[in-house]
């Protein structure tokens, strides 16, 4: 669950734009899970909200940094929100996610 | 004597503030941007000419005194205080300026008064400060009342501080820009008492939304649809195309400007009016219009968000 196991205040891509980024949560929650074959499911609720960059940081790059596939990511990677204000972000996150793909496939 | 504008509005005077910065910026920091230490100016600003002040113009203007204290280690000295506007000595008052400059009459500058906008003290920062909207929020509540759509205004803020850290201040400076303050950003609030309006307005000194946009790889997608919208390529038509990109996911990879969850958290309240101003650009979202674009004559010399909402 992001809000409780990482930050309710997600924010930014990099390290340097602050402590609770989306590459840090990509490298410390995401890839090292999916990376073993694991079934992960990431939980939206709680967090205050959730920024674009950080949001296209950590999943649009799995696709982009770390070589992921989308169908892999289908298959592994499930996002849920129980509350329904929370809900609009899963289908933010699966098209970051088929963007990074497609813009991978055309070069 | 550097003479800002009496009105000091960029809605209303926009060549007049930006000549006055830009008139400022030469002669405080210096020749072509170069910022020379050992020649010694003496610089005054006729404050007291100001008779009307907008709350976006207060806080370029004073996040100018901010750049002057830093980069050259001392505050501009203020003179005749006494016969400065009162309502634009107590907008001034409220907004923090009197601790970026040196007052020669600071009782002139503690007393009492009133204006139209109530404002908040102006915050600064670097990069995204974990703290920091949560502290906004409840300055800006502290004002207005609640914050409508806490979620949108929380992503809204943050795409704000994203968008200097990434892309307002490149490693190399452009010759033709002021000597700046790395990644560093400034915000207010104001709220208007009589039409009940919020506003939440940053600002920073970087290179602008047009200047940084050919870094981004959606750059020849926005530069078409400029021009398929039958315009140059000129700088609002830029800011607008950055929107769109940035909405169509085209901007999002390798870092887009987050400008689409700007707009959306107007869009989330009952009513409002996003306003982007970079370059010599300016555009205008107002809830369920089309954008309106304007390209001036003078370049801020940096980008200001404004969001207005109705409370």
């Amino acid at each position: 669950m992001i809000a409780k196991d990482f930050s309710e205040t997600p924010a930014g891509r990099y390290p340097y734009d602050g402590k609770f980024s989306g590459e840090r949560f990509r490298e410390e929650f995401l890839v090292p899970n999916l990376a073993e074959g694991h079934q992960l499911v990431v939980e939206l609720d709680g967090a205050r909200g959730y920024p674009s960059s950080f949001l296209e940081e950590a999943f649009g790059g799995l696709i982009r940094k770390h070589k992921l596939d989308e169908e892999t990511l289908l298959q592994r990677l499930t996002v849920v929100a129980k509350t329904p204000r929370y809900q609009r972000y899963i289908k933010i996150i699966w098209r970051y996610i088929a963007d990074a793909a497609h813009r991978r496939q055309s070069g | 004597m550097i003479e800002p504008p009496e009105n000091f509005s960029l809605a209303d005077n926009h060549a007049g503030v930006t000549a006055f910065l830009n008139q400022f910026r030469a002669e405080a920091l210096g020749a072509a941007g170069v910022l020379n230490k050992s020649k010694r100016r003496r610089i005054v600003v006729a404050f007291k000419r100001i008779r009307r002040l907008a709350p976006a113009a207060a806080l370029v203007l004073a996040a100018e005194m901010d750049r002057w204290r830093r980069i050259r280690g001392v505050r501009l000295s203020v003179i005749d205080e006494g016969e400065w506007d009162p309502q634009v000595r107590w907008m001034l008052h409220e907004l923090g300026f009197f601790d970026l400059v040196k007052p020669m009459n600071k009782a002139a500058v503690a007393g009492a008064g009133s204006t139209p906008h109530k404002m908040i003290k102006l915050r600064s920062g670097k990069r995204i400060p974990t703290e920091f909207t949560d502290e906004l929020q409840a300055a800006l509540e502290g004002l207005a009342g609640p914050i409508e759509e806490k979620a949108y205004f929380y992503e809204a803020v943050t795409e704000a501080l994203a968008n200097v850290s990434h892309h307002a201040y490149p490693d190399l400076r452009p010759t033709n820009c002021a000597p700046w303050l790395e990644h560093r950003w400034w915000a207010t609030g104001s709220f208007d008492t009589a039409r009940r309006r919020l506003k939440i307005i940053f600002v920073d000194q970087g290179i602008g939304i047009p200047a940084s946009l050919p870094t981004n790889t959606a750059f020849e997608w926005i530069r078409a649809r400029a021009s398929r919208l039958g315009v140059d390529n000129s700088d609002a038509a830029m800011i607008e195309g950055a929107l769109e990109a940035g909405r169509t996911s085209r901007a999002e990879f390798g870092g887009g400007h987050g400008l689409p969850q700007m707009q959306e958290y107007v869009d989330a309240c009952r009513d409002g009016v996003l306003r982007i101003i970079s370059g010599r650009g300016e555009i205008v979202y107002r809830k369920g219009k089309p954008i309106t674009r304007v390209t001036h004559e003078g370049n801020l010399g940096g980008t200001l968000i404004e969001w207005e909402l109705e409370r």
